[in-house]
């Protein structure tokens, strides 16, 4: 089945297993493992688990000069809506929208519909 | 690192050396993928929608989900938060990926705005057990789209495949044990690592890859 498409699979691990320091653009903290557990294990990623890890990962990017990546403000703002603290949702919510302006459509229709309830 | 590692990857680029040449030599060139409409349409933002499911894995298309993000991300990208998008859609009466995925462009392009779609198809998925093994594989075919005007951008397919166990994988199948068993080895469902592996090499195929995004550092002037 389509063996030439084990080579890219190869090199990668490889370069995964070697490389020490790899830089990349961005913070991610333990964003993937939240959102696997969330639908596979929930268990292991309530709302309080995710608020807490989430908002220690940001301090952490904060505090060393990194950006916290794509999609994990937003992320953070649809856990607290969901805990039903809509100031900190708002908040994080607004922050997606500064970092990442192309969100913004979709943030203000989430954010007005929310208000419109 | 360590010395042992180093050793370790001193002996895995030999097999590597050796995986490439025997690979090299068993298939055909790869041709280069024609980028002319992901050139001219230049997308920013990426709408990842929840992959359709050809397989009974129920979780497949959320173990794709978790695995998606970074790699697009970290090519260029800014990449719409897979779960808020998931959720805002079952709050919307589309409680599945099969429902999401028939969703109009001109809808898309209304409430979420996205510079392009990502639609993806689970192929094949999981762990199937064997003789003397067992053998973890994901597999999906993603289409990239432009939001305006529904034009194909870019395609790509994601698989790789796992064998555990000592015998009867074949070269092939040894070699790629031998390069990620020592990864995911202590894991119960090698899906999670694999799909991430898998969707990796896709974005940053060096022939057919997805070109850099524009927040993607700017190549060194030559």
């Amino acid at each position: 089945m389509n063996k030439h498409l084990w080579l890219p699979a190869i090199v990668l691990t490889f370069m995964t297993g070697c490389t020490t320091g790899h830089k990349t653009l961005y913070h991610w903290g333990e964003y993937e493992t939240l959102l696997l557990d969330m639908y596979t294990d929930p268990g292991e990623a309530d709302n309080y688990t995710q608020i807490t890890k989430i908002n220690e990962s940001i301090a952490y990017a904060e505090s060393k000069g990194l950006k916290v990546a794509p999609g994990i403000y937003a992320h953070l703002g649809m856990i607290y809506a969901k805990n039903g603290d809509m100031p900190n949702a708002i908040a994080a919510f607004e922050n997606e929208k500064k970092y990442y302006p192309e969100s913004a459509t979709f943030i203000d229709g989430m954010l007005s519909r929310a208000s419109a309830k | 690192m360590t010395n042992v590692n180093r050793i370790k990857c001193v002996s895995l680029l030999k097999i590597l050396i050796i995986s490439l040449t025997v690979l090299a030599t068993g298939c055909a060139v790869q041709q280069p993928y024609d980028y002319t409409a992901l050139k001219a349409s230049n997308p920013k933002s990426i709408l990842v929608i929840p992959p359709a499911n050809q397989t009974v894995e129920v979780n497949a298309p959320y173990v794709f989900l978790s695995t998606i993000t970074v790699p697009l991300a970290e090519r260029g990208y800014y990449v719409y938060p897979v779960a808020v998008v998931d959720q805002f859609l079952k709050d919307n009466g589309l409680p599945t990926p099969a429902e999401m995925n028939s969703i109009p462009l001109d809808k898309i392009d209304e409430i979420i705005d996205p510079d392009a779609v990502l639609y993806i198809t689970i192929d094949d998925w999981g762990q199937s057990y064997r003789l003397i093994q067992s053998v973890a594989t994901v597999s999906s075919s993603w289409k990239l789209v432009d939001t305006e005007t529904g034009q194909t951008l870019w395609e790509g397919r994601a698989f790789a495949q796992q064998a555990s166990g000592d015998g009867g994988a074949g070269l092939i199948g040894m070699l790629v044990a031998a390069a990620v068993e020592q990864v995911v080895s202590s894991m119960d469902d090698k899906t999670p690592r694999l799909s991430s592996l898998a969707n990796s090499a896709t974005v940053y195929n060096p022939h057919r890859g997805l070109l850099p995004g524009p927040y993607a550092p700017k190549p060194a002037p030559k």
